[in-house]
């Protein structure tokens, strides 16, 4: 099931990339039900739902992808620091990973917007950084589970420098899936975000540029006929948090 | 408390750009709020403060009253909420975690956003009730269409959305399930039965450990989704305040609400470790 709001959202963001009309106004097909020339058909200003549902899958790529970076690089620096190098580095890193653990994902997305306004940039940073402090639980847990190992003992016999067995066999190798899964949640999370902002009165990305929040929002603050308008967007946020729950190799 | 600062120094505006008579009152305000001091500076002011239980005041929402007392009216509601929420949690999960089919159902509806529950649980319930009262089936009821008032039903259904969105409930049945498996094969279990003594509570005493360390785990997802819960239902507390502190640019409420939501959280893992230490002799350190 994962796997398969994976793909739909990928459907859509390949459509969204050659899908024409998103941001056209028409008057004359506003709140039109669904039909054989609009197949989602139209929100109040007469722009069609699914052209828009596409492009909205594509607006917060970045953002997603700037989040699961943010988390990826920053939640292996924290583990790493802690259980491969200790002392005060290993200190300062598990005080950062308790503070930023004890803020609330969207406390911490709200403080951001208020410094940054509803940027997707702020989204990034909020969901990157919101998610980095359980990444790097897993990971200083698997590198301290692993740093007496006999094969990285073996390696170190071999002479192997202490930073490719960090690099390639601790992190890419033994905590690759975690960092998958990690970074995979972060990423899903900026589309949570986004729609919570929405919903919480525009904090969001703002109109006219379409995302699943404000087109859920919009949809539901001006009512009218069109169920689709609303449904669609809020099954694809659904969707998003499915497919941010699924990792390669992992049922 | 240092975030805020540091996100005040890089914000584009400040606080007094939201105040009808900006201009005016800018040099007397930046000065008294310290907004043109350089940011260690302010940085350092604004820890001392909050060290010594000062917060300042709010700027917007509630201009001139001071914080503390703001976070100490709307704290304890939102608290009550959280805490209904975990309990709720605890009894659907153990409850749940007996049985395959629906723990694998509240999985699924656990796995919604609060945001997604929040919206259909309100705009469902108020469509359905404007849609029967216009056709004359019932009376208005007395909760419905009055935003200011924390009617209970509106609270049954807030602590309701909480306890089952953003994984929450999800997690207390998949934590009790995996550990209740365990624990009925552990040689204690098992040397208790032997002496044809009731192992119920002894399961259910050693499962308050796993669960309550999974809930200290969920409350920061519940106190963020507290915010949408009380905006979204009408309900005043700490959510509902963070949400005008952010959109009126109030730093100083804002600060003062993370400091509590961060307050909390660490509190609640403290709970988890006293309640862990209390319970199983091994954290202890006495075997």
């Amino acid at each position: 099931m994962r796997l398969a709001a994976l793909a739909t959202l990928v459907a859509l963001a390949l459509a969204g990339v050659v899908t024409p009309g998103a941001l056209v106004v028409d008057a004359a097909r506003a709140d039109a039900l669904p039909s054989a020339q609009l197949w989602l058909g139209a929100d109040h200003l007469g722009r069609p739902v699914l052209a828009r549902l596409a492009v909205a899958s594509t607006t917060l790529f970045p953002a997603a992808l700037g989040a699961a970076l943010i988390c990826a690089l920053g939640g292996v620096s924290l583990g790493v620091l802690d259980a491969w190098f200790g002392g005060a580095p290993g200190a300062l890193a598990r005080i950062a990973r308790g503070s930023l653990a004890a803020l609330p994902r969207l406390v911490l997305a709200l403080l951001l917007v208020m410094g940054l306004g509803g940027s997707p940039l702020a989204m990034a940073l909020a969901s990157g950084l919101a998610f980095a402090p359980a990444l790097a639980d897993a990971v200083a847990d698997r590198i301290g589970e692993l740093n007496r190992a006999e094969f990285v003992v073996a390696a170190r016999g071999q002479g192997i420098p202490d930073a490719r067995i960090l690099a390639y066999h601790l992190v890419y190798v033994a905590c690759g899936p975690a960092i998958v899964r990690g970074a995979g949640a972060a990423a899903g999370g900026v589309v949570v975000l986004d729609a919570t902002l929405a919903y919480l009165g525009g904090l969001g990305v703002a109109e006219p540029t379409p995302t699943f929040g404000n087109m859920l929002a919009l949809a539901i603050t001006w009512g009218g006929d069109n169920v689709a308008a609303w449904a669609a967007p809020g099954l694809c946020v659904v969707l998003a948090s499915l497919a941010s729950a699924w990792t390669p190799g992992r049922r | 408390m240092v975030l805020v600062q540091c996100l005040l120094a890089l914000a584009p505006g400040d606080a007094i750009d939201t105040l009808p008579n900006a201009d005016e009152l800018r040099p007397l305000l930046e000065a008294e709020w310290g907004l043109d001091e350089p940011l260690p500076a302010r940085l350092s002011r604004a820890l001392g403060r909050a060290l010594g239980g000062e917060l300042g005041h709010s700027l917007t929402v509630r201009p001139g009253s001071p914080v503390r007392d703001l976070l100490g009216h709307a704290g304890g509601d939102s608290l009550l909420r959280v805490a209904a929420a975990a309990g709720i949690a605890v009894v659907l999960g153990f409850s749940l975690s007996r049985h395959a089919t629906m723990r694998r159902g509240a999985e699924l509806l656990s796995a919604l956003p609060a945001v997604v529950l929040a919206l259909v649980a309100v705009h469902g319930i108020n469509a359905g009730t404007f849609a029967c009262v216009e056709r004359g089936w019932i009376a208005r009821p007395a909760w419905f269409a009055l935003p200011a008032e924390d009617h209970p039903v509106r609270m049954l259904l807030a602590v309701a959305i909480l306890a089952v969105s953003s994984g929450n409930l999800a997690q207390v049945a998949a934590t009790a399930r995996a550990d209740l498996d365990a624990l009925r094969a552990a040689p204690f279990v098992e040397a208790e039965r032997a002496r044809a003594g009731g192992v119920s509570s002894l399961l259910a005493r050693h499962l308050l450990v796993p669960v309550t360390r999974a809930l200290a785990g969920q409350v920061a997802v519940l106190l963020g989704s507290l915010v949408v819960v009380e905006h979204g239902l009408g309900l005043g507390g700490a959510g509902a305040l963070l949400f005008h502190a952010v959109r009126l640019r109030d730093w100083p409420l804002a600060a003062g609400l993370a400091a509590l939501a961060g307050a909390t959280v660490a509190a609640a893992r403290l709970a988890a470790e006293l309640v862990e230490v209390l319970i199983d002799p091994r954290a202890r350190g006495t075997g």
